[in-house]
């Protein structure tokens, strides 16, 4: 019994020894806290990967300023981030990596491919944040912001719902960003980051289509299409209309889409807004409230029918109307789909606002 | 009387002679009256109460002055004893009576005197709130506070073949006939009877003779000093085993939460002591836990701490020269000695070590660059939190145990320490106290 | 009714909708899962109130003594063994997975042998343990992780990026024909009740019937949990790429964060969790299974030991490492789906068997 005890002992010894793989410890790895990626200058095929990687300093007080930025060209992205692990003495960790900036000149390019790396490697967070760098990613990268206590943490500070909230910051991650992707009937979209000096300025967004030019949107159609996709409330609208303008601050929103399946198939986009005035220029009244209400309706109305259309016309479809088609209907997916596409171009859409002034602050 | 049988005197007092003859402390006394008539004592000077030896046999002697009244007067006693046989006799004689040789008869009573019987403050296991007195080194007297706390008719008190060949030290059992379970009781006693050892002097021995494991890492019975909680576990239907001549008990079958119970917890108000449970849990697996931990993380799975955390250690990391697991395995055993030495040291003293240890070494040991910032908050939050577990053996066990999750995890990283924990888990789980299952989840409380 | 047979169908709900089944429910989501679903569903149920009612009428008995006493002896050996067989087959399953995702997902440079030995190490001297303390060990591990696990869910129900759409696309799909692959596999997670037929030894006194409004609860529960496990992968990652994934849930987990947590990616705390879950599931399983089988031979002690128990766990440990190298990832998937379809057969045929006891137990 005794010897058996020994025998179990030295077996387990053994077994301990078979691994000892994959211990490396936090401060011998170099954590990636952010990826760029660039098309080449000259050649079609390939790409310039930029890696920021950040170093842990010993002394608290000197956090943030520690980051170095690393570029390698390869044709794919693989290949890309060999050529940089030749370059760095530590391992790569790409387990901290929260922003991935992608070159809006990428954009044109088969954005699939390109993602393909992200989504297969289980290192990468599929909570990693999307955007695209504008003019490339490699400048948005090596922006250096004060007051960072960690690299790029400002830039995922914008992003993330605990830091700051803009109407016109719009949030992708990984995994969503991937889905819209693959999915039939849902595109895909992401934030455009500039960099200005020592700061950025995160104001359009780019739709993205597979296999087709992005459309970029401006300030406004931003934060007109973040009200319809987010329902993001925490902001203002401009009314400005016969001979009256002010300012409403919007308390609460809610937005909802359906899709009437009669003889004339149209799309009901509804609006309900609720706020109050946070600013005007002229004198208000307290009894003219209806009236304000209309103009806002009538304002907003124009805005999201303008937007909606601008879809339309070059045939895609953040919002996911596809979907929602696809999801009333029954049949074969394909079908489905086939119908849905030859569907798009003609049908009408519907915009309805309601819209509820609720006080004009604390004077009148 | 048979005349081929001897008489009792005959037979005892051979044995008697050739036993104690050589001991100095041993007395031979005869006493006689006028008309020739003898009686003999055999005592050892030593275990009885001599001070009032002469008061209490001597003097009723002369005065009584008859031979048949003086032994109607032994009779009357109250530790008197009847003759059985030879060696009983002898052993009687070493547990502090007086063997009397009266005519053919032999008597005994038992006169024992101890200098321990003084009720200590309680030490081990302290409390705010509760009795702040333990048990004393007597049995006696140990039995006379539990029955101070636990006024039950069906208290019984069952006395046991004494333990150990060599020390032969009485052992008493203990526990309320309507509450606790038969056959847990004829189990404790066939286990007892079964415990072979030359010697044993603390309940910590005993319980290692009673359990049938040889190498045992959890304590399966519960070690204290409180009348409280021995009352208390009379009450739940436990068994008590007192030693003679220790300030301690030993109660079975006690499982798991036991271990992890403080007799405070009854004296505080009912959100209170839930609170100081949870408390002391959370403390179990942070001493438990926290040093695999971040030897599985920090070598491991850095991408599970958020980035600004990460961050931080691997900056308090940057001038430590090597690997994670022989800094938290150097800075614990550290933090063991220190624990050893404040154990061993004269209480005089004892302050000191810790002061010099704890807070010289650990910030010298920072600034040298040996250890991290983190590994010093570490390594305290681990011993601070060991100590809250309220019984010594369990927080014992808890210390050595985590050093077998420490190793499972340096090498096999947060995987390890999960398997290990579902290990332990097992093993805990098949453990079990005198029948009764060592961690079950919701026992009810058996009455 | 003890609730200890509720922990072990619970447990079995939880140990199988992350790994294989539902990879073979998403791969047929747009193929009559649905009608799969609800047919597996009553199958089981049925299956659940003939077997448990059936193996209460005789208190404190396990399957292998009932059928050795009113079977005839090349029956009942044939029978128990082959019942051994296929739970030592189903932990096969559940450690095969568990291994491959902590390969995959938590440390990839550790060598396959040593963790399966790990694994071994653990769930062997379980499975040897009294059939008692398999329970409390169980309640221990559920009592720990089945609040986290159900908060993990909910957190994914509640989750904004959640695309109802694509559940709904599901559902369009309700009336499809459905497919033996995908009843097998939806009713392997509720097959959770056969675990009485050697747990009832120690349910004894506690247990009488099992009425119907328990099994309606069980079925409740059933429901509710396949289809989690079915729905919110496909929400998070699209209808269309759902199927993309080798293990659906973890990077569904992935997908999941707590913005105030200690721990902000939930996909570590969901694998750590359900590593402890296959651990008791397969120790579980390999306990039935052993006892099973251990009853069709004779004790044999050597120094006090019995051997037999120990002979076939190690047995099976050999099995089971030899498995892993001799069969690949999509062989084991193909395997598991023929084992689950097998299973809806074989528990019709226990059923049967059963029900032909307790007659037989009458008449006597």
């Amino acid at each position: 019994m005794k010897n058996l005890y020994k025998l179990s002992g030295l077996f387990f010894f053994l077994i301990l020894l078979l691994s000892s793989c994959g211990f490396k410890d936090i401060d011998k790895r170099s954590f990636v806290v952010g990826i760029g990626i660039d098309q080449l200058e000259q050649e079609q095929e390939g790409y310039e990967v930029t890696l920021k990687m950040a170093y842990p300093a010993s002394e608290t007080k000197e956090l943030g300023n520690q980051f170095q930025l690393i570029s390698a060209k390869g044709s794919t992205i693989a290949e890309a981030i060999r050529f940089i692990k030749a370059k760095v003495g530590n391992e790569l960790d790409f387990g901290h990596m929260k922003m991935i900036i992608i070159g809006e000149k990428i954009l044109t390019k088969d954005i699939e491919k390109t993602m393909d790396w992200f989504t297969r490697r289980r290192d990468i967070q599929q909570i990693a944040l999307l955007s695209v760098g504008k003019p490339d990613a490699k400048t948005i990268l090596s922006v250096k912001p004060k007051g960072e206590r960690l690299p790029s943490n400002k830039l995922f500070m914008f992003f993330d719902e605990t830091g700051t909230e803009s109407p016109y910051v719009t949030t992708k991650f990984l995994y969503e960003f991937r889905r819209d992707l693959v999915e039939r009937g849902m595109d895909g979209y992401l934030p455009i980051v500039e960099s200005e000096e020592d700061n950025f300025s995160i104001t359009t967004m780019a739709v993205i289509k597979k296999g087709e030019k992005p459309l970029i949107l401006n300030k406004k159609e931003t934060k007109v299409f973040n009200i319809l996709k987010k329902s993001y409330d925490k902001e203002s609208l401009k009314v400005n209309a016969q001979d009256q303008f002010f300012m409403l601050a919007v308390d609460s929103l809610n937005t909802s889409y359906r899709i009437k399946d009669s003889k004339k198939p149209k799309i009901k986009f509804k609006v309900d807004v609720e706020g109050t005035i946070e600013e005007s220029k002229v004198k208000l009244r307290k009894g003219k409230l209806d009236k304000y209400n209309k103009l806002t309706e009538e304002t907003f109305k124009k805005d999201i029918k303008k937007l909606l259309q601008k879809f339309q016309d070059t045939n895609i479809d953040p919002i996911g109307f596809g979907l929602r088609y696809r999801a009333m209907h029954t049949g074969p997916e394909k079908k489905k789909w086939k119908n849905w596409k030859d569907l798009y171009p003609e049908i009408d859409i519907n915009v309805q606002v309601n819209a509820e002034i609720t006080g004009t602050g604390i004077i009148e | 009387m048979f005349s081929f049988e001897k008489s009792e005197v005959e037979r005892v007092k051979p044995v008697l002679e050739k036993q104690f003859k050589g001991t100095e402390d041993a007395q031979f006394r005869t006493l006689s009256l006028e008309n020739d008539q003898e009686i003999e004592l055999v005592y050892i000077q030593t275990v009885i109460d001599n001070a009032n030896i002469h008061e209490q046999f001597f003097k009723p002697f002369f005065e009584i002055n008859d031979i048949q009244r003086y032994e109607s007067y032994i009779k009357s006693l109250p530790n008197f004893k009847e003759f059985k046989d030879e060696q009983d006799t002898v052993k009687e004689i070493l547990h502090g009576s007086i063997v009397f040789l009266i005519q053919n008869k032999v008597y005994m009573v038992g006169f024992i005197h101890q200098e321990n019987s003084a009720v200590l403050d309680a030490s081990v296991e302290t409390t705010i709130l509760g009795p702040q007195k333990a048990l004393s080194e007597n049995i006696y007297t140990n039995l006379n506070l539990i029955r101070h706390r636990y006024h039950e008719k069906s208290l019984k008190v069952e006395k046991l073949p004494e333990i150990g060949d060599k020390s032969n030290i009485q052992v008493c059992l203990l526990y309320d006939e309507k509450e606790a379970d038969s056959e847990i009781v004829d189990k404790v006693k066939k286990r007892v009877k079964k415990a072979d050892r030359p010697i044993v002097q603390s309940a910590g021995e005993l319980h290692r003779a009673l359990t049938n494991r040889k190498r045992r890492l959890f304590p399966t019975l519960l070690v204290t000093e409180r009348p409280d909680r021995i009352a208390y576990n009379l009450y739940q239907g436990k068994v008590i085993i007192m030693i003679e001549g220790i300030p301690f008990v030993l109660i079975g079958p006690t499982v798991f939460y036991d271990f992890m119970s403080s007799m405070e917890d009854f004296y505080q108000p009912y959100w209170v002591s839930k609170f100081l449970i949870v408390l002391r849990y959370i403390g179990l697996f942070i001493s438990l836990f926290l040093p695999s931990a971040y030897v599985g993380i920090i070598s491991y799975n850095p991408e599970v701490l958020r980035i600004q955390l990460a961050f931080s250690i691997a900056g308090s990391r940057m001038p430590v020269p090597y690997p994670s697991y022989l800094e938290v395995l150097f800075m614990l055993i550290m933090m063991e000695m220190l624990t050893e030495a404040s154990i061993r040291l004269p209480k005089t003293i004892g302050p000191t070590a810790t002061t010099v240890g704890g807070l010289i070494l650990g910030q010298a040991a920072t600034d040298a660059g040996l250890v991290s910032n983190i590994m010093i908050i570490i390594v305290a939050a681990v011993a601070i939190s060991n100590f809250i577990i309220p019984i010594n053996e369990m927080s014992f066990a808890m210390r050595v145990m985590k050093y077998l999750l420490l190793i499972i995890t340096t090498f096999s990283g947060l995987i390890g320490l999960v398997i290990g924990t579902v290990g332990l888990i097992y093993y805990l789980v098949y453990l079990d106290s005198f029948g009764k299952p060592y961690l079950k989840l919701f026992t009810s409380h058996q009455k | 009714m003890s609730r200890y047979f509720y922990y072990l169908v619970i447990l079995n709900m939880l140990a199988n909708v992350v790994a294989l089944v539902p990879s073979i429910l998403i791969e047929g989501r747009l193929n009559g899962t649905v009608s799969s679903l609800m047919i597996a569903i009553v199958i089981t149920l049925i299956y659940c109130f003939v077997f448990t009612n059936s193996m209460l009428k005789f208190p404190g008995k396990g399957q292998p003594e009932i059928i050795k006493a009113y079977m005839p002896q090349w029956f009942s050996t044939v029978y128990l063994f082959l019942l051994g067989v296929l739970y030592f087959f189903s932990t096969w399953f559940v450690l095969l997975s568990f291994i491959d995702i902590t390969k995959r997902f938590i440390n990839p440079e550790l060598p396959t042998l040593y963790i399966t030995i790990l694994f071994l190490a653990i769930i062997c001297p379980g499975a040897l343990m009294g059939t008692e303390k398999t329970l409390y060990a169980l309640e221990i591990v559920l009592i720990i992780s089945l609040p986290l696990i159900i908060g993990i869910f909910l957190k994914a129900y509640i989750n904004e990026h959640l695309n109802w759409d694509a559940i709904r696309i599901v559902f369009t799909h309700s009336f499809d024909a459905p497919s033996i692959d995908m009843i097998g596999a939806a009713s392997y997670s509720l097959l959770g009740f056969y675990y009485i037929s050697i747990y009832n030894r120690v349910l004894k006194h506690r247990l009488k019937r099992l009425g119907l409004w328990r099994l309606v609860l069980i079925g409740i529960a059933g429901v509710v949990n396949i289809f989690t496990s079915l729905l919110i992968p496909i929400g998070v990652n699209g209808v269309d790429g759902a199927g993309h994934y080798i293990y659906p849930w973890f990077s569904t987990a992935d997908t999941m964060r707590i913005e105030f947590g200690f721990i902000e990616r939930v996909l570590f705390i969901f694998l750590l969790l359900y590593i402890g879950i296959s651990m008791i599931s397969a120790t579980i399983t390999c306990h039935i299974g052993l006892e099973h089988v251990k009853s069709i031979f004779p004790e044999i002690k050597w120094k006090e030991i019995k051997i037999i128990p120990l002979i076939v766990v190690t047995l099976f440990s050999l099995g089971s490492i030899l498995g892993y190298f001799l069969l690949s990832q999509i062989q084991v998937y193909e395997l598991a789906k023929v084992f689950f379809t097998l299973l809806l057969f074989a528990g019709a045929f226990s059923c049967a068997v059963l029900l032909y006891v307790v007659r037989r137990s009458k008449q006597k």
